[in-house]
């Protein structure tokens, strides 16, 4: 590993889910979770070979492992100069 | 890659305050547990060559400050923090000190109170990122899904191993959870859900607490036994982690499970053991799923044969190969920096034969795991001579 030659690659914007949970907690700093009481977490594998985490869209009535998942954005503030900051989750594909 | 040690050392004293949730100042409990632990071994503090602190959320210098309370006798005196494995790490610094021959004799002193801290990497002007909000509990949970789907693992399973913990910890004057009954499968399920499918009774307590543990050489240990069996300290390795295969970076909590199978692979062969030769076992619970993984991965039964032990009661008090005897993370508790040295605490209690309800019988060997954020791995081996 150590020495290898490495390069960049762009990722896809969907892969398969790996693992999952529901954290039942309403909010997360500024960030409220509103009527779902909590959110989702998951691994999802892409197809270049990189397991990603992120938080999910939906219940957990949408994931199980091996279900197709596409990446969305979403808002989680604003910066000094008051430009919007978003991050990424990723939802399902049905 | 394992480490070495130059010379035997030998657990001479343990000590703790009990773990609570009562806002006890760390420094108050810091004392009991240091001096109890000075009182167990029969020497005074001036015999102490070096001190070794763990704690977490006590600010800087903290660790010096407390040390004044046992006496200005000028010895080296040294913060250490590594997460979850901060106790651990603590007592593997004072073991090195010995049998390195720095000092004769080295004590590690672990206290905090996890009410009292910020988050993980805590910054006041963090930014909220996609993997900021993934609380711990949320890595393990991930690792309960994974393992239903791969194993069948069921939450009845997670709940037994919790409801075992939490039953082991009710004669344990030492545990933060001392439940007034038996505690059920049942009951531990039908509490509050945290992050499917661990429910609040599956999380480790998080509270205050010291812990504290003196080691030395062969000499002082022989000299201050008192007709006590020598609890030698077989070996003492900690990893960080190596690349494995579905690799996550960044706020894996604890690292890659292969951590766990590669320290445990040092300790055993420093020891000159292997799994076989293990009469109890004390992991980092922090939920049951973590227990269950470790049967495996410290070699107590083959990859996905875990729930076949919880189903035959192999790993409860009075079983084949009792885990977390004194309650665990999930019921003795987790402070921090003193929940690796509780470990070292009730370890050493067994191998003396001293631990009351919860001993286990004839017990010679046992071994105490600990893993912490960032990606730390611990684990020792202690043994009774004689």
């Amino acid at each position: 590993m150590s020495g290898a030659t490495v390069a960049d690659c762009d990722l896809s914007p969907k892969g398969v889910l790996y693992a999952w949970t529901f954290l039942h907690v309403p909010r997360m700093g500024s960030i409220s979770f509103g009527a779902t009481g909590g959110y989702g977490v998951g691994q999802i594998d892409l197809p270049e070979g990189v397991r990603i985490q992120a938080p999910l869209v939906g219940t957990p009535d949408d994931w199980q492992i091996g279900t197709t998942m596409a990446l969305t954005t979403f808002p989680v503030g604003e910066d000094d100069e008051g430009n919007e900051i978003v991050t990424f989750r990723f939802e399902a594909v049905h | 890659m394992g480490t070495r040690l130059g010379q035997p050392v030998y657990v001479i004293g343990v000590g703790m305050h009990p773990f609570n949730n009562d806002g006890l100042p760390s420094a108050s409990m810091a004392d009991v547990a240091g001096m109890t632990a000075l009182a167990d071994a029969g020497i005074e503090f001036r015999e102490v060559g070096a001190l070794y602190n763990g704690y977490l959320g006590g600010g800087v210098t903290s660790g010096v400050t407390i040390a004044k309370e046992f006496g200005l006798t000028g010895i080296p005196v040294t913060h250490v923090e590594n997460a979850s494995a901060t106790g651990s790490c603590a007592f593997g610094e004072a073991v090195h000190a010995v049998g390195g021959g720095r000092v004769d004799v080295a004590m590690a002193l672990g206290f905090d109170d996890m009410n009292r801290m910020r988050g993980l990497g805590g910054g006041k002007r963090r930014r909220v990122g996609a993997e900021d909000i993934m609380l711990p509990a949320a890595f393990f949970a991930m690792w309960a899904t994974r393992r239903m789907h791969e194993v069948g693992t069921t939450e009845r399973t997670f709940a037994e191993i919790a409801a075992k913990n939490w039953n082991h910890a009710r004669s344990n004057p030492m545990a933060q959870r001392r439940a007034d009954h038996e505690v059920t499968v049942d009951e531990v399920l039908a509490s509050t859900m945290i992050s499917y499918p661990h429910t609040s009774m599956m999380a480790c307590a998080a509270g205050g607490g010291a812990a504290a543990a003196i080691v030395a050489s062969r000499e002082v240990a022989e000299r201050v036994a008192d007709g006590r069996p020598l609890v030698r300290v077989a070996a003492s390795q900690q990893r960080s982690e190596t690349y494995t295969d579905g690799h996550v970076f960044l706020g894996a909590v604890i690292g890659p499970a292969q951590m766990t199978r590669d320290t445990a692979g040092d300790a055993y062969e420093q020891a000159g053991l292997g799994p076989g030769d293990l009469d109890l076992v004390q992991v980092h619970d922090a939920f049951p799923v973590e227990e269950l993984v470790y049967y495996e991965l410290l070699g107590i039964c083959g990859d996905g044969d875990g729930d076949r032990l919880v189903a035959e009661g192999a790993t409860r008090l009075g079983g084949r190969i009792p885990f977390s005897t004194d309650g665990g993370l999930t019921a003795r508790g987790h402070p921090g920096g003193p929940t690796g040295l509780a470990q070292i605490h009730e370890t050493t209690l067994q191998l003396r034969h001293e631990a009351g309800a919860r001993q286990v019988d004839g017990a010679r060997t046992g071994l105490c795991h600990m893993a912490g954020a960032g990606s730390v791995c611990v684990v020792h081996i202690l043994q009774r001579e004689g």
